[in-house]
């Protein structure tokens, strides 16, 4: 049940982003990609559930395989819309829809399963309960959901992503426009969602990936550097360039 | 758990597929409607159009009584009456548009006077033609504005009006019916000159009023001028301000012949037709009932305005590639 | 660190103030002179001005009656009725287009379709209505009388009305195609300032091109889709030129109880009927109706325009779009 990347190569058009990037990722565990902006971390991110496909004059080279299924092989509208539907998304910034904070929750879940508004909304209260949103706005579940502060918003994105039958949790940069007590907050719940989802994490900080991934890859122009345990990449980079990176020297 | 959740038993994707596909067809349906009417409209006015089209028609004017079929004349005064008013009002509207936009933009405190001004800009862009062609003949027919039309004299012979009816009081009307639209233009123009331009030359000891001419006028050169273009195609399509104020005519009623040196402001002052009106005049709903010399008036309006907004895409790219230069 | 100026005195920076208060004066003005004019209409008819009827017979009575003893009694429910039904059932039908047009144009079409789509409105936009009118009369006309209306309807209404191609009908669809062009202009920009995370979103979601459109990319764009439609409404009172060549000239109010037949009613909107009757201007009360008229006309232009600025500023300054 590993997400495993085979010769990934990656261009926008002309500009070639990503080079013959292989790496496995194990179910079920914390995983964070790191590397100095334009090393092709996002692309790489962003092409686990094809939203890169929107972009006119991406192509990409190679294979992804989750759940044992080729993800660049599927060929078929409703394959690709399942395999977003299971892989939950986390933008750089909160993306909640213009709607108030329940209706942001239902919104997904009842757009695919046939089920009962009042179904819905005990499975949304219950996800916001795992977030830790629940008792802190409990009484503006019906205010609209941009009036949430930032970390707040992030967190509602969170557990709407939870919403939706996923197991595997995408992050782009999930902190980097919150402030350090939002950040804390979303790390912690990190770990309970962990029980039950692959979390892939790209992120800028490298404290953040340290703290709470189990694994580790640094990529650098496009190019996988060096992936293992986090421990080791950042006890023991066995390249000179992730050492550098990690000690911030570059 | 949900995440257990049957995939396949619970998914809406059969009723979503066949509701997208409607979806988009409906979308594609409505543009190809669209589209086809457009070219309907232009191709039924090219092919009509272009049977009376010769120099001829161009260069003759049109005779007292349309009714002849046979021997309607020319649409030479028609295409003077328009760019006449076209100017006119152009000329009339620019300098005010300008400074009303002026002010809104740079000036506009939040005082009484700036809030009334975009208000009254705001309800002016809101009254039909046909009420501001009313308002015109209403103003200008009292006899202070003899000055615009001609007086009409009582059995004894005393001025007791004007006739308010004439190129000038056309003009005018035009004016105020585009002043709202191309005073919107233009703030948009003069919005969009980057704030530390004007900083800039603030910073260098310029006042407010000299750096406003200086770096924000020439600046928005081209925003300005895509105003005053779209206001010309509003007063060239326009029919019920030259139907009621212009006097609908067909001919020029001023001293003859009206195109000498010497009568200028006898024409100014007196009735005439534009293409617009020569088209409602000769058409089933006027009293011409002559529908060839119709469409081909409404093909020679057709391509002039064609041809303006060809100007204004041209100013527009022409813009573009200017900032991608930078 | 900022240095207060001593602003310098320019004569022409004064011209600029106070010619920029010419549109104050232009509408003050406007409301001034239409009201005056209509004032012994107003005063003549009272309320009966909208609810009673007869105009047609009575603009032809008025036009008769001796100077000394004239008529200032009109009735304008048929041409109320008429302006608002053209209007509301052109909006309709152009709102059913633009919509779809606009998701065409910004989300369906690729790029060089799209652009041609556009240019394709644009020049729509800037068609001249009289050349509308001319096609209305001259295509949409006949295809009415030739494809719907036979002798037995003529007959069959004869008692209330004459049927033929000028109708309501005639008026909805020329209209609608007028008001087209500036809703699916409005349509377009605001689908196009949907912010793009919006979509992103609803795509990581899983859903279908046309579902996220649907979803969340219309709900998202209502607020500038139904300032167009305000704008567009705007535009359909104030026509006069293009309906009057269509409408058939008689100020009717379309009856329930003739069924569908009612939309081939012939009808009469305020601003077609200044023009239809202006050449019977120079008796002074068909002058003071005609004015009326164009205070109704006016009262709700201001309505609309006056719509429109409220809700642009809410969509504006309300924040939807704040993340």
């Amino acid at each position: 049940m590993n997400i495993d990347f085979v010769n990934v190569s990656a261009r926008y058009g002309d500009k070639q982003v990503l080079y013959n990037v292989s790496l496995s990722i194990p179910y079920r565990s914390v995983y964070a990609l790191i590397g100095p902006s334009g090393c092709g971390k996002t692309t790489l991110l962003r092409s686990i559930n094809r939203l890169n496909d929107l972009i006119p004059g991406f192509a990409l080279s190679g294979e992804i395989i989750i759940r044992g299924e080729p993800v660049y092989a599927m060929k078929n509208k409703r394959q690709i819309q399942n395999l977003r539907l299971k892989t939950g998304m986390i933008f750089q910034r909160p993306n909640p829809l213009p709607m108030s904070v329940m209706q942001n929750m239902i919104f997904p879940y009842m757009e695919h399963i046939h089920a009962s508004l009042p179904e819905a909304r005990r499975l949304a209260e219950e996800k916001l309960r795992v977030v830790g949103l629940y008792d802190e706005i409990k009484d503006r579940l019906n205010k609209p959901a941009y009036m949430l502060s930032g970390g707040q918003q992030q967190r509602l994105c969170i557990a709407r992503s939870l919403m939706l039958p996923t197991d595997i949790l995408l992050m782009d940069e999930p902190c980097s426009a919150l402030d350090p007590i939002s950040t804390f907050k979303i790390e912690d719940l990190l770990s309970g969602i962990k029980k039950n989802h692959t979390i892939i994490m790209v992120t800028h900080n490298t404290e953040q990936a340290r703290r709470i991934s189990d694994y580790t890859a640094f990529f650098y122009m496009g190019r996988l550097i060096e992936a293992g345990s986090t421990l080791q990449i950042f006890s023991a980079p066995k390249q000179e360039l992730t050492q550098k990176y990690i000690t911030g020297r570059m | 758990m949900s995440n257990s959740l049957h995939m396949g038993v619970f998914m809406k994707y059969k009723e979503r597929r066949v509701s997208s596909a409607a979806g988009q067809l409906y979308s594609w349906l409505t543009a190809a409607v669209v589209t086809a009417v457009c070219l309907l409209i232009l191709l039924t006015v090219f092919i009509m159009g272009k049977e009376v089209l010769s120099l001829d028609f161009l260069t003759k004017e049109p005779n007292p009584s349309v009714m002849d079929t046979e021997n309607t004349g020319g649409i030479s005064t028609p295409i003077v009456g328009t760019v006449l008013l076209t100017l006119i009002g152009i000329a009339i509207a620019f300098p005010i548009s300008l400074a009303t936009a002026i002010y809104m933009t740079f000036y506009r405190k939040n005082g009484l006077a700036a809030q009334g001004l975009s208000l009254a800009i705001d309800v002016l862009s809101g009254v039909p033609t046909i009420v501001i062609a009313l308002f015109s003949l209403a103003i200008f027919t009292n006899p202070a504005f003899t000055f615009l039309s001609t007086p009409v004299q009582n059995d004894g012979g005393i001025i007791e009006k004007a006739y308010g009816r004439s190129f000038l009081v056309a003009g005018l009307a035009m004016a105020i019916m585009i002043l709202p639209f191309v005073v919107k233009a233009m703030s948009e123009a003069l919005r969009a000159v980057p704030r530390a331009y004007m900083d800039g030359s603030m910073a260098l000891g310029a006042d407010k009023w000299r750096t406003i001419c200086k770096i924000a006028l020439p600046a928005s050169t081209r925003g300005i001028v895509t105003g005053i273009i779209l206001g010309m195609g509003r007063i060239m399509g326009d029919t019920a301000i030259v139907w009621l104020a212009l006097g609908g005519t067909l001919r020029m009623t001023g001293e003859q012949p009206w195109f000498s040196p010497d009568n200028w402001l006898s024409t100014l002052r007196n009735t005439g037709s534009t293409l617009t009106s020569y088209i409602y005049y000769t058409s089933p709903a006027g009293e011409g009932n002559n529908l060839s010399v119709a469409f081909g008036a409404a093909l020679v309006l057709i391509l002039i305005i064609i041809l303006l907004n060809a100007a204004t895409a041209l100013l527009g790219r022409a813009g573009k590639n200017e900032e991608e230069g930078k | 660190m900022r240095v207060k100026k001593v602003e310098k005195f320019h004569p022409t920076e004064w011209l600029m103030r106070v010619s920029a208060f010419a549109g104050i004066l232009a509408i003050i003005f406007i409301f001034i002179f239409i009201f005056m004019k209509a004032a012994p209409v107003f005063a003549g008819s009272g309320l009966k001005l909208i609810t009673g009827s007869g105009f047609d017979s009575q603009i032809a009575e008025a036009f008769d009656a001796p100077a000394d003893a004239p008529l200032l009694s009109f009735g304008m429910s048929g041409l109320i009725a008429g302006t608002l039904l053209s209007t509301l059932l052109a909006l309709v039908i152009a709102g059913i287009l633009s919509v779809g047009a606009a998701i065409t144009i910004c989300e369906l079409a690729p790029k060089p379709v799209a652009a041609m789509l556009l240019s394709v409105v644009r020049l729509m936009a800037s068609i001249p209505s009289v050349v509308f009118g001319l096609i209305g009369a001259m295509i949409v006309v006949p295809f009415l009388e030739n494809t719907f209306i036979t002798v037995d309807m003529q007959i069959e209404f004869l008692a209330f009305f004459q049927m033929t191609g000028r109708n309501l009908l005639a008026s909805v669809i020329v209209l609608a195609f007028m008001i087209a062009p500036t809703v699916i202009t409005l349509s377009a920009d605001a689908l196009y300032s949907v912010p793009g995370i919006y979509k992103e979103t609803g795509y990581a979601f899983g859903m279908s091109r046309f579902r996220v459109i649907q979803k969340i990319l219309l709900p998202a764009a209502r607020s500038g889709i139904i300032a167009g439609l305000i704008l567009g409404a705007g535009r359909g009172i104030g026509e006069a030129i293009a309906v009057s060549m269509v409408c058939g000239g008689v100020g009717m109010i379309p009856s329930l109880s003739h069924g569908i037949a009612a939309i081939f009613t012939p009808v009469l909107p305020l601003a077609a009927a200044i023009v239809n009757k202006s050449e019977a201007m120079s008796v002074p009360a068909v002058e003071s109706a005609l004015f009326a008229c164009g205070a109704l006309l006016l009262l709700m232009g201001t309505l609309f325009a006056l719509a429109a600025r409220f809700y642009v500023k809410q969509f504006t300054y309300g924040g939807i779009h704040e993340v």
